[in-house]
This record gives structure tokens, sequence and C-alpha cells, in this order.
């Protein structure tokens, strides 16, 4: 059965390769086999109270990850998918053997062993080295065999609508939260102390993760009882995990779930009455649209939740006249409009498969572009108020307020409008919707093509709001001028995304067919 | 496509059946403007549907074999949203939302999402999008697969009645006894041209519809096919 399992793992790789995925697979490669060359001549190279506190710390994020990596980013390694193996008559302990070994099979693997035998190398004697070798060892099979326990115990509940945009909401916030993390810590100075490592280290090596860390650890100072005592009880470990997985495996083979909630939304897209019955209806039935997606679909509270840390980032400068109470930054709420009007940067990637019932049912395919991002300006009229009312409260700013909501208008519709023809240039069609991880997309580079169109956008996006922003620079000291920007601004920001709306529907409008054959290519 | 050829009568129920990548909905798609062809012209209605795509769109209803549909909207959502976009207005939309999610037997699901949906409740809320406007031709890639029998049924009795009142149901189909029964035409469509077809009756002039298929696509019996394999019969 073992060998079965890693013939199976070593084809389904050989053929992803093959396959147009195969690129992506490749890069994944390169910059996993790249990290772990770097993270391994870094310890080789490393003095031994560096190695020592690093060995611990190594080994747990390791196991963390390869325990939290699959269940927030959504595995797709078809030798664990039970689901796929339910038919076979397969007893569970073979099964689980066999999926062990397979998880020791493949390019994540082989780059996180690097470091793990360089820590095992620069062990003190040649006994110290064999055990490093068999820490190394253990140390993967921990982190893979507990990783597919905790995807088969979770397995029906991920394939729940509700978990997976649960785990997508969790992932994005916290690669969000990571990124702000690195930002912070690259401001406190070069490097990591060795001191905190070590505080860190005395932390996790007594926990199960940190254990075979904590062994590789000692075997740098070439103790060999303590060592040898940590991985037995890591080996003991492995066992109750095997022995727990197939108590789960054994379930899983044998329940079903379909996966469905039982939600009940009431109520119609467009209501009798409101705004939304004075527009075209069709207009208003894609803005309606769009509205709710932009509530029910994880991925754009993802989009959205980065753009608000792009925001928080590129926005620090600022964060002093606000932190100073200085009233005049209440003007400078009107650039969350910008930034999330942008934000619908990919109107027609995002619902890209369903395209061809839009396609079928309208006359023009700009009312698709206008109906979305009027969506988007509304999501940046929200923001801007949220941060120019919260701005007002603290600095005492108020009389600002009227100027930067009038500026915030004129800049959402800029930036919507930006983001509209943006999205006619690169659509980058989300993958399907059981795919729980939100950065994935459906062919290599898509997400760089789109990032670089969304670059660009932000740029052009500025340009074209440099009038409001001069407006803006005028109402520091005249409130005339201020009062003035903030009535021009609206039909300055609208004019601005009537006519690029209209520049994006030409190129759009007529050639749904190719525009359909492109995002059925991706 | 391979210089197909097919001319489908206004007013009838006419099926298009042929073996797995024959070329069934490629044709399907290129007579409904979803896919541009090389070359040649696709004509629904009196209009040419590259000439004047807004126009043939508005008269025809598509269930594409590949599914998507606006997962996060629900059941009622998605069927109003069709409406409004086909221009029906909000109360009409609303109106003959329900009524179909009713005749679909779809009511109870009406507020779920569309993403929660099986595979023959999305056959069903698609069905019912594509008839929403009241269609003059309805093309139908496949519409019966997943669907459980009873559904079958509700869905037939459905485009019986939209063609008795003038409408005209082209679908692909692999279910032979399906098209059989259902369609008064049948075009057997293989590598990308059409080897077959006519009314029905005369087209199969006493005989199934399968060997008619099976003879016309140059298939070995299925008996013999079977036969050679000897660990089979052991």
């Amino acid at each position: 059965m073992i060998g079965i399992f890693i013939r199976l793992k070593v084809r389904l790789l050989r053929n992803v390769f093959r396959s147009s995925g195969g690129i992506g697979l490749f890069l994944f490669a390169i910059a996993s086999l790249a990290a772990g060359i770097l993270a391994a001549a870094e310890l080789w190279e490393a003095e031994q109270r560096t190695r020592e506190a690093a060995a611990p710390i190594l080994a747990s994020i390791l196991i963390v990850g390869w325990l939290l990596g699959p269940v927030l980013l959504g595995a797709s390694d078809e030798t664990i998918d039970t689901t796929r193996l339910a038919l076979f008559p397969l007893s569970a302990r073979p099964l689980a053997l066999g999926m062990a070994a397979s998880g020791l099979i493949g390019i994540g693997p082989v780059a996180a062993s690097l470091p793990l035998l360089a820590l095992a190398v620069r062990a003190d004697g040649m006994v110290a080295v064999l055990l490093g070798i068999v820490a190394s060892f253990l140390t993967l099979l921990v982190a893979t065999s507990s990783s597919r326990w905790l995807l088969t115990v979770l397995g029906n509940r991920l394939r729940q609508r509700r978990s997976r945009d649960l785990a997508t909401i969790i992932t994005g916030l916290t690669v969000g939260a990571v990124g702000l993390f690195l930002q912070a810590v690259s401001r406190l100075g070069p490097g990591v102390e060795i001191d905190r490592m070590e505080s860190i280290a005395r932390v996790v090596r007594w926990t199960p993760a940190g254990w075979v860390g904590e062994a590789l650890a000692r075997l740098q100072r070439g103790e060999k009882v303590g060592p040898i005592l940590l991985l037995l009880a890591t080996a003991a470990l492995v066992a109750f995990v095997l022995w727990r997985w197939t108590a789960s495996l054994e379930r899983a083979l044998t329940e079903v779930d379909d996966g469905g909630t039982d939600d009940n939304l009431t109520g119609h897209l467009v209501q009798d009455r409101g705004p939304l019955s004075r527009l075209d209806p069709r207009l208003a039935a894609v803005f309606a649209k769009e509205r709710r997606y932009l509530v029910r679909h994880p991925r754009y509270r993802i989009q959205v939740v980065s753009q608000g840390t792009v925001l928080l980032i590129g926005g620090a400068p600022f964060l002093s006249a606000v932190v100073a109470r200085n009233p005049e930054a209440v003007l400078m709420g009107c650039v969350p409009g910008l930034t999330a009007g942008i934000t619908g940067s990919n109107l027609l990637g995002t619902d890209g498969r369903a395209l061809w019932a839009e396609v079928m049912a309208l006359p023009r395919l700009r009312i698709i572009l206008r109906g979305r991002s009027m969506a988007f300006v509304t999501l940046g009229l929200a923001a801007s108020l949220l941060v120019t009312l919260g701005v007002a409260t603290w600095t005492g700013g108020w009389r600002f307020v009227p100027v930067a909501l009038g500026a915030a208008v004129g800049m959402a519709f800029t930036g919507s409008g930006v983001g509209a023809y943006t999205s006619t240039l690169a659509p980058t069609l989300f993958p399907d919707e059981d795919n729980p991880n939100p950065f994935a997309t459906t062919a290599p580079g898509q997400g760089c093509v789109n990032g670089v169109t969304t670059m660009a956008g932000v740029f052009i996006g500025l340009l074209l709001a440099l009038p409001i922003l001069g407006g803006l620079a005028l109402a520091r000291d005249s409130v005339g001028l201020g009062l003035a920007t903030a009535a021009v601004a609206p039909f300055y920001g609208f004019a601005i995304w009537f006519g690029v709306t209209n520049l994006a529907g030409r190129r759009i409008d007529g050639r749904a067919p190719d525009l359909l054959e492109q995002l059925a290519s991706l | 496509m391979d210089g197909l050829d097919l001319r489908v009568p206004s007013g009838t129920f006419f099926g298009v059946v042929g073996p797995n990548g024959a070329g069934k909905s490629t044709t399907l798609k290129i007579a409904t403007g979803l896919l541009r062809p090389d070359s040649g012209t696709a004509v629904v209605d009196g209009l040419n549907v590259w000439a004047d795509p807004a126009a043939v769109k508005a008269r025809i209803g598509v269930v594409p074999e590949d599914l998507r549909l606006f997962e996060r909207l629900s059941g009622l959502e998605l069927l109003e949203y069709v409406g409004l976009l086909r221009g029906l207005g909000r109360k009409e939309s609303q109106s003959r939302a329900r009524e179909l999610l009713a005749l679909l037997d779809l009511e109870e699901a009406a507020g779920r999402l569309v993403l929660d949906y099986s595979t023959g409740m999305r056959k069903k809320i698609a069905m019912g999008a594509a008839v929403l406007h009241r269609p003059k031709v309805l093309f139908l890639d496949e519409p019966f697969e997943s669907v459980d029998p009873l559904s079958v049924r509700v869905l037939r009795a459905l485009l019986e009645r939209l063609v008795q009142t003038g409408s005209t149901v082209v679908f692909s189909s692999h279910v032979m006894e399906v098209v059989e029964r259902l369609c008064d035409h049948v075009a057997v469509v293989h590598a990308g041209r059409v080897v077959a077809g006519g009314p029905t009756a005369q087209l199969c002039d006493g005989r199934r519809l399968e060997d008619v298929f099976v003879d016309a696509v140059g298939g070995q019996s299925a008996t013999l096919a079977a036969d050679a394999i000897e660990w089979l019969s052991d």
C-alpha cells in the first residue's frame, strides 16, 4: 500500500509539471528550494548559540505551518482526499500508512528537510549526526501525519461553505497581519536579536511541536540521552497521531456531507421603493447584485481588507497629523474613497465563469461595468464617511467634514471609473468556489498581471484626482474655496467615471465571445 | 466544426445527438452567440447571430452544459436578476420568479444561495432563468442530466408547453430514449458534421433511435465490444 501511494504521488506530481499548472508548480519548487537552501546555508554558517535557539523555532514553525497551511489555503493533494478513496476496498490502517508515506514525497518535504539536515550535520559527533537525521525525519513525519489527521477530522466541515468562507477570511487577515507585523519589525532595526530568539525557543521547546527541535538543539552541544528521550517522545506522538488518524479515517470513509447550509435569504434583489427604483432597472439590478457580493463573497472581503492594509501602510506618514489632533487631517478622509473605488479593478473576472448569463441577457456589456463599479463607489463612500467622521471626532475638525465628504464622492467615482477601465485590461478569473485560498489564481502569473494593472490604475487615479486634491489644499486656508471644492468635486468625479466607463465599455461591447473565451482559457 | 449545416424548423422540439466530442456543445454555443465561429453564419429567427447579437439574445434562452451561475445570490434573487437584465421590470420579474420557483419545486430553497444547491437544483434554476423572459427559441445542453425523474416530468411539461405555444426548443443529449420520446426532429452530429437528420419518425422508420445513431456514427454494437473482453465472460 505504501508503495502504491508513493507511486501515485510521484505520478501526480509529474503530471502537474506536464500540465498547464506546471509553470506555477515549477515556480513554487524554485522558490521553496531556494528558501530551503538559503535557510540551510544560514544555519550551517551560524554560531552554536544561534543554531540551538533556531532549532526548536524552526521545527515548531514547520509543524504548525504544515498543520494549518492546508486547512487555510485549501489542500489539493489528491492522495489525501478521502472522498476519492472512499469507494475502494481499503481499510483505514494501511490507508493511513500509505497516506503518511506519500506525505513525505514532494517539493515541500524536500525544501523543509534542507535546514533540518543542516542542523543535523552540524551536530557534535557522528552519533549526534545520525540522531539529528532521525530527528529531521521525525519532524517531517509529525508535520505531515498531524496535518493529514487534522484534514481528515475537519474533512466534512471544510467542505461546508461557511467553513470555506471562514478559512478564506482568516487566511486573508493572517497574511495582512503578518504583512503589518513585518513592516513593524523592519522599523525596529536590522536582524532579530539572539536573546529574543532564545526567549521564544525557551517557550516552544516544551510544546509537542518543539520536542524534536529541542532534541536537535541539544545535539548541537553533543548531548545524547536527553535527545534520545525527546526523540522517543516524538515517536510516541507520531504513533498516537497515526492511531487517532486511523480512527478518523474510518469515519471519514463512511460519512458524507453535502456541504450545504440552510440559509434563508428573504427579500427581493431590488426593492420597489428607494433610490434604486429610480435607476435604469438593468443598471439597478447589476448594482444590487454586486452590492450583495461585496457583503457575501469572502474574496471581496479580503480585497477590501487588503486595500485597507495598503492604505494603512501607505498612509502611515499622515497618521502623525491624526495623532497630533490636527483638524486638517479630516481632509484625508476622502482618500479611502479613491482606493476603495480602485479595489474594483477586476469587475469582469471575479464572477467570470457566470459572465455568460449576463452576456445572454444584456444588450451591451458596459451595463455590467457601470453597475458593478457603482457598488464600489458606495464602498468608497462608506469607507470615507467612516474615516472622516472618526478623524473629525478625534481632532475636532468638523469644519472640514463637508469638504472631505464632497471630495470623497469625487474620489470614489474617479477611483471606480479607473477600476472599471483596469478591469477590461486583464480580467483575473477567480478560482472555483470550493477553493478557500484567497490568493489562489486559475493561471500562473495572473495575480502579478492584475497587480501591475492595479498599480497603474492607482497612479492614473491619483493623476485624475489631482484637481480634487488641489481643491483640498486650497480648502485648508479658505472656507469659500473649500465649499466650492465640496460642490464641484462630485460632479467632476462623476464626469470622470462616466467618461472612463464609457471608454471601458467600448473596449468590451461586442467582444463578449472573445472575453468569454479569454476567461474560459484561464 | 467541419462545415456543419443544421436547419431547425420553427416550433419544433429539436434534438441534437452525437458522441462525446462530436461538436454538439460547440454548435449550440455558436448558435447562441457565446462562441465566435472562424467562418460561416448562424441565423436565429431570421436574424444573423453575429450581425445583430443583441436582437438575437433577446429572443433566445440558454442552459449551457458548463453550468456556472451567480453562486452568491439566492435562487429567488438569481431569477429576479435575470428578469431585470432581460428588461422585464421589477414586479414582473418578481412574480415570474415566484411562479417558476413554485413550478420547479424550489420554493423552499428560494432563500438559499445557489452555491448550496445540488446539481439537479442548479439545472432547474438555470432552466427557470432561461425561460423567464418567454424566449422564442430555447437552447439546452444536456438539460436532464442529474435531474430527478419527478423534476424531469415538470421540465418536460414546461418545454412541451413552450413548443405548443410556438416556441422552438433545441437541446442536446446523450440519452437517446429522452430524445426519441420528446423530439419531433433529430440531428445526429459526428466529427463536426451532421451525419443524419430529419423528422424523428422518418429517421427512425420503426427502429430505435439508438440503433440509428450507432449506424450513423459508425460505432460497433455494445454487445460485440463487451464480448471481445475474455475475462468479463469468466
